[in-house]
């Protein structure tokens, strides 16, 4: 039989990891290691490994077609373009702490769609095959220019079968047509709520009547609207985070189950290094604790929530088919299935590419809506956008279910060569992907409970989670 | 099966069984990027390892050992690795 | 029960394929041009039977409502006096039954296999081309594959001719090979389903099950090479007292060996056939012991791989698992019971199979509030 590579990484109980590139995975001891890697493997390995698929006799055989097909299933293929981030104005009615280097002030001039911009936006609209497209709006704050926002829908809903459209709000202030504008059934809303009233205030509305007009708004879409319409996300302050307890039950009384928890992104070659390190163990450390008080919590409660994005890293570790979230999938070609257009009608890879771009130490615009993509400097980000014979991420056990952030890379050392394991992002999914198979070879009943509904199951048993004795 | 004594310090030596000593001059490379603090050399059959500094013994040995692995693994599996992709990308 | 079989006068020699018309219904003056030279339009009907006229006639059908038969293609034997219903135009449970041969004996086989055959594909071909818009046509034995050629002759003809039909084609998947690489690659895969029996990772058990030393290893082979060709394989598993404790250890094979099948399907026992002369030792109550089965289930479903299961009225599924259960038994052998009165399910619900036993059946079941 032969076997294929098997990658390895020591977990926290003092076991050890094994996966093949087709993302199939077991716990085992230091003891097969040493006897895998002399090449010893007794009869009760080779059994083991064979049934879990980690080898075959001959190529084409059932044990070499379902590890090829797996494996192939893991690649993300480049689809055809049904995402686009529309940036109709970059100016704002608030003010956010963190968001200083996007936003534009809400009377300056400048900074919102042309006429032209507008119809070289709907012209590239135009061109995209469909049948289906999901537009989302962001900016500043794109019900400033709800005009905007309803020429950009009544031309998709006309010329798409299917389409879908996320207004990202502060829901700050909302009249009348605004509201008539999200009460359609293909409209969804994505906002803001950064935990309890206290942090959300200190980060972002700063005074107590705005406070209250936004969580008045948010109540009342809440009650308007049934339950999946209204998307949020908490932005944390790693040096100050709210209290996720009261951050969990804000989010619950709002209908939201579903938090995708995020650091305040600190833009620009300003960042240090070793203050990078810093603040990334602080905020692995902020998220485990979260994931262990949100498994406790559901399984006290009985009411199900999850963290989006470590349910993502979940599902990509079990599932050969998770390559719907645009920020972690392998290989992540920029420009294909989804693109930013800026307030400029300036193509961008990603929102974060925007943002960089917009405080001025590199230039990631991919073209514009005047003259297309440019797809020269796309193959040039793309070089970078895949990990499967990165030298580091070669070895890594992880490999198969995490990617790569071409962008973030630049953002924070100005260059995509710098050794994986030095990198924000590696570090980042380093501690995400620990934390995942922590929570799978828990073998307690509120974690078993918490991955049964995140996985979308009946229920989870420990033997769903391969181990070698 | 890898051996360790101190020299002086911290200072110790690990022996190289023969079936890894094709692997060894690549390992230490990839050592030296993950430890820089670490001096590392090899000569002939062993590895000497001066200044382990910031890591123990018992940590520095491990991690010797799975990097001599991992390129071990890597070397000898890089034919299965390509023959898959050129199976599945095959038209 | 509905009837696929019905009593005809016919003064024709040879079978014939026709589908049968009705204007009259639609208020229609019957056009002669309307009709293609395989149909017939009902010219009268009287309380004994109803008479057809057209080129494909003409043909008397007794014994049953015509409007009941508007658009259906029929199978007429003349000198049997019959006709088979081949598609029911209102149905979307219609199945070419091929071949009566097969080359195994599964244990709870519902339709015994036979050593007669007749080759009706010239027939199939006719009625497939006469199948409403967007049908999809059930390929049973037997089986079909011991007639291969013929069966890949068949599909590349309607598929290419008829871009809006698909095919469930039901298979043991012991006869592919390596040569039919070219001819299967050549078919429109996404317009065919597969399915395919496994009923253990234990070839000892599976081979038991369906009377064949060696089957297993080979469906194992062909499942790969179906896999290679594109071929969408619906993975079908009878639930029976032999294979039900394997069933977790089937799950995990699946996740590792099999995980391009497009369903797992894990199908309740029809008591006919062999399934009837075998009930006692075959049958197993899902309604009192479903926990194999949603352990099963729940493996596969976390690897994101699609599990679904086939004939089980919802009354004998536990809750959370309900929306797996399709309503699957065909509409001819359907059936509901008195326990089913105001039972709120009912609209969702495949009920039970017509013949399911009133004794040494499901221990648990009825009426859901």
């Amino acid at each position: 039989m032969k076997v294929w590579p098997l990658k390895f990484r020591e977990m926290s109980d003092g076991s050890m990891l094994f996966a093949d590139d087709a993302g199939g995975f077991f716990k085992a001891g230091e003891g097969f290691l040493d006897r895998y890697a002399t090449d010893n493997l007794s009869a009760a390995d080779r059994m083991f490994l064979k049934e879990g698929s980690h080898g075959f006799e001959r190529e084409h055989d059932l044990p070499w077609t379902s590890f090829a097909y797996r494996w192939t299933r893991r690649q993300s293929r480049p689809r055809k373009m049904n995402y686009v981030i529309l940036v109709p104005t970059l100016r704002c009615n608030l003010a956010c702490g963190y968001c200083q280097v996007s936003r534009a002030p809400e009377k300056a001039r400048g900074f919102d769609w042309s006429d032209e911009t507008l119809g070289g936006v709907l012209s590239f609209l135009n061109g995209l095959e469909g049948p289906d497209i999901k537009i989302e709006f962001q900016g500043g704050e794109p019900l400033l220019r709800v005009d905007l926002l309803e020429a950009v829908r009544d031309f998709c809903r006309e010329k798409f079968s299917q389409s879908q459209f996320v207004v990202c709000t502060n829901l700050q202030r909302l009249d009348a047509r605004a509201w008539a504008f999200l009460d359609a059934d293909d409209t969804f809303i994505s906002t803001s709520l950064d935990g309890d009233r206290q942090t959300h205030e200190r980060q972002r509305t700063h005074d107590g009547a705005v406070t209250d007009a936004f969580f008045r708004n948010l109540g009342a879409a809440v009650a308007r609207y049934s339950e999946g319409k209204i998307s949020a996300l908490p932005t944390v302050d790693v040096a100050n985070p709210p209290n996720f307890d009261v951050l969990l039950d804000s989010y619950e009384r709002y209908g939201i189950r579903s938090v995708y928890l995020r650091p305040i992104n600190h833009q620009g070659f300003a960042r240090k290094l070793h203050q990078g390190d810093e603040i990334l163990a602080r905020w692995n450390r902020l998220h485990s604790e979260f994931i262990d008080l949100l498994i406790a919590r559901n399984h006290r409660t009985g009411r199900f929530m999850e963290e989006y994005y470590f349910s993502q890293c979940l599902k990509r570790v079990l599932r050969f088919d998770a390559d719907n979230h645009v920020d972690i999938r392998n290989p992540n070609f920029f420009a294909a299935d989804y693109v930013v257009i800026d307030h400029d009608g300036l193509f961008y890879p990603t929102d974060e590419a925007r943002m960089l771009s917009r405080i001025g130490r590199i230039d990631l615009s991919i073209g514009d809506v005047a003259t297309g993509i440019d797809r020269a400097k796309v193959d040039v980000l793309n070089s970078g956008a895949f990990n499967h014979f990165d030298p580091d991420c070669i070895h890594c056990a992880y490999q198969p279910f995490c990617g790569t952030d071409v962008v973030d890379d630049i953002s924070r050392y100005g260059r995509v060569d710098i050794p994986r394991p030095d990198t924000w992002f590696c570090g980042r999914h380093l501690a995400l992907f620990d934390k995942v198979f922590e929570v799978l070879y828990r073998k307690d009943e509120p974690a078993r409970a918490s991955l049964a509904a995140w996985l979308g199951v009946v229920a989870w048993d420990d033997g769903m989670a391969p181990v070698h004795s | 099966m890898a051996e360790l004594f101190n020299i002086s310090g911290f200072d110790f030596v690990v022996e190289i069984p023969p079936q890894f000593e094709e692997y060894v001059d690549s390992a230490l490379l990839r050592l030296q990027v993950a430890h820089p603090v670490c001096r590392l050399s090899r000569s002939g059959k062993t590895i000497t390892v001066q200044s382990s500094k910031g890591l123990s013994e018992v940590e520095l040995r491990k991690a010797i050992l799975h990097t001599i692995y991992r390129e071990k693994i890597y070397a000898e599996t890089l034919g299965m690795r390509q023959a898959l992709v050129e199976a599945v990308t095959a038209r | 029960m509905i009837p696929l079989r019905v009593k005809v006068e016919a003064n024709a020699e040879q079978p014939f394929v026709v589908r049968l018309r009705s204007f009259e219904a639609n208020g229609r003056q019957r056009e002669p041009e309307q009709l293609n030279p395989f149909e017939v339009s009902l010219e009268r009907a009287d309380p004994e039977g109803a008479d057809y006229t057209g080129e494909g006639g003409p043909i008397r059908v007794l014994g049953i409502d015509p409007s009941e038969l508007d658009g259906d293609v029929l199978l007429v034997n003349p000198r049997r006096g019959t006709a088979d219903r081949l598609i029911r135009s209102t149905s979307s449970h219609n199945t070419f039954l091929v071949t009566e041969r097969c080359d195994q004996v599964c244990v709870m086989c519902s339709q015994p296999p036979k050593k007669h055959h007749v080759d009706l594909f010239p027939y199939f071909e006719t009625a497939a081309l006469l199948a409403p818009e967007g049908a999809t046509i059930g390929i049973s034995g037997g089986e079909p594959t011991l007639f291969k050629e013929q069966l890949f002759a068949f599909l590349k003809r309607v598929l290419a001719a008829r871009p809006d039909l698909s095919f469930h084609i039901l298979t043991n998947g012991q006869h592919f090979e390596e040569d039919d690489w070219q001819t299967m690659a050549g078919l429109d895969q996404s317009r065919i389903v597969w399915g395919v029996p496994l009923y253990s990772h234990d070839p000892a058990i599976h081979d038991q099950v369906v009377g064949k030393p060696g089957a297993q290893e080979k469906l194992l082979e062909n499942l790969a090479f179906l896999c290679r060709v594109g071929a969408a394989i619906e993975l079908r598993t009878v639930l029976m007292q032999p294979n039900a404790p394997g069933l977790p250890g089937l799950a995990r094979f699946i996740t590792t060996m099999l995980p391009f099948v497009q369903t797992w399907a894990i199908m309740q026992t029809e008591n006919i056939g062999y399934g009837r002369m075998n009930w006692k030792t075959l049958f197993y109550d899902s309604s009192q012991g479903f926990d194999v089965v949603g352990r099963a289930i729940d493996f596969v479903r976390s690897r994101g791989i699609d599990a679904r299961l086939y004939n089980f009225p919802l009354c004998t599924v536990p809750e959370a698992y309900r929306r797996l259960a399709p309503a699957t038994i065909s509409d001819w052998k359907r059936a509901y019971r008195e326990e089913c009165e105001g039972c709120s399910l009912k609209a969702e619900c495949g009920g039970f199979f017509e013949w399911h036993p009133r004794d040494h059946g499901y221990g648990r079941l009825g009426a859901v509030q």
